[in-house]
């Protein structure tokens, strides 16, 4: 029985119930993208997982391995505490701190009113007037 | 007497009246001042508020209070509804009329310069003061803008100090004066998941309750697929959680939330089943 560290299906990106055909179309298309010169460790993981899943004993084992608690966990761990799902919930709002914060205008627009409205209310204010 | 000619809308006769006392000398200034008000705020034409303006200009040529000299070259700028004013000016007179002040209807726009000035001499609190003030007078979005960018700046600078339950005060403040901010409630969810400890996890699991109630308001509102990204990684991050600590019925509770929304997920559909 394999020890089972990851999954080969996230690996191929493929779904769990794809063809040899696509299995091996994956594998080709990784490959070209991530050859054994340039990219040895994806290398080695994309030719793991194809030979997990090409081999039907093998891939029998995996299927029984991710649908049980052990493969659940897992995969939880995987994939709901990821970068990408820590990065979402946390990530806030970009606020502007110093959002016309510093700057204050010359000049303001005033109601015509509120000049009359202040004149009346200085008069009243200012006896000497 | 000079009211009494505009309140019956006589206002050339008004405009003939003052022209004579100015030129006589014999014109009671508080009470010409007082009838410009009215004569102002009255339906008057063009050439009546050009005639006006000469009338003001020949009083105040030897006007000796500054401030009503400039309150009324102010009013000379009209010609719409709007003038442009130097506000420094204008709280200065302000001031000086400090305690009746709340007899007039003093613009937003004044408060919120206001305000400003005491952001940028650094007196935080008595800006705070003055935008909750203006906000509870006249609820606007802008003042709440401000009163957020302040709270969220002040808990900020409280977090890089490391004082993580000031920095949740300055918040809940804010939630005082809006209790849906979803920024606000995010942050505050946030300081709850990573300061508190994971012993406590279901507290803090509840922490997250209104920002995800605010998520999907938002999500429902504007079908933007960010907030659905935010409610299903709250729900995976948790469901992870829990299954750390093997707390299996919680951990299951919050899958389902997910199938809930994405009844295709693979992997939550496998848990469901397994744990």
């Amino acid at each position: 029985m394999q020890r089972i560290t990851f999954n080969p299906y996230d690996v191929l990106g493929l779904r769990e119930h794809a063809t040899v055909e696509e299995i091996k179309n994956a594998r080709r298309e990784l490959i070209k993208k991530s050859p054994h010169e340039t990219h040895p460790e994806e290398a080695r993981k994309i030719n793991e997982a194809y030979q997990m899943l090409i081999d039907k004993v093998r891939r029998s084992e995996v299927d029984r391995f991710l649908n049980s608690k052990q493969g659940s966990l897992l995969e939880i761990q995987k994939h709901f505490l990821s970068d990408k799902v820590k990065k979402t919930l946390f990530e806030v709002e970009q606020i502007d701190f110093e959002k016309d914060f510093t700057i204050l205008p010359k000049e303001l627009d005033f109601e015509a009113d509120f000049l009359l409205d202040l004149l009346n209310l200085y008069l009243d204010n200012k006896s000497t007037v | 007497m000079l009211e009494g000619l505009i309140t019956e809308g006589k206002l050339d006769s008004y405009l003939d009246r003052v022209e004579r006392e100015i030129s006589s000398g014999t014109i009671d200034r508080r009470s010409f001042f007082k009838s410009a008000i009215a004569f102002l705020k009255s339906k008057i034409s063009e050439s009546q508020r050009v005639k006006m303006s000469e009338l003001i200009l020949k009083i105040i040529a030897d006007e000796q209070d500054n401030n009503l000299k400039d309150i009324l070259v102010s009013l000379l700028k009209k010609g719409e509804n709007v003038i442009k004013l130097k506000p420094r000016r204008i709280l200065e007179i302000l001031h000086e009329l400090s305690s009746s002040e709340k007899n007039l209807n003093v613009p937003l726009n004044l408060y919120i310069y206001r305000g400003k000035q005491y952001l940028i001499n650094k007196e935080t609190k008595k800006a705070i003061e003055l935008f909750k003030f203006v906000n509870e007078m006249n609820r606007n979005t802008s003042i709440l803008d401000y009163l957020k960018i302040i709270h969220l700046k002040l808990s900020n600078m409280y977090i890089s100090e490391e004082k993580y339950e000031k920095a949740v005060e300055i918040l809940n403040n804010f939630c005082k004066i809006e209790a849906n901010d979803v920024t606000v409630n995010h942050q505050l969810s946030i300081l709850a998941t990573l300061y508190t400890k994971l012993s406590r996890l279901e507290s803090i699991n509840a922490s997250w309750d209104r920002t995800l109630k605010l998520w999907h308001i938002r999500y429902k509102q504007t079908e933007d697929k960010r907030y659905l990204d935010k409610i299903l990684a709250k729900h995976k991050y948790f469901v992870a959680k829990f299954v750390e600590l093997q707390k299996w019925d919680i951990a299951k509770k919050e899958l389902s939330k997910i199938l809930e929304l994405t009844p295709d997920d693979m992997i939550a559909k496998r848990a469901f089943v397994q744990i």
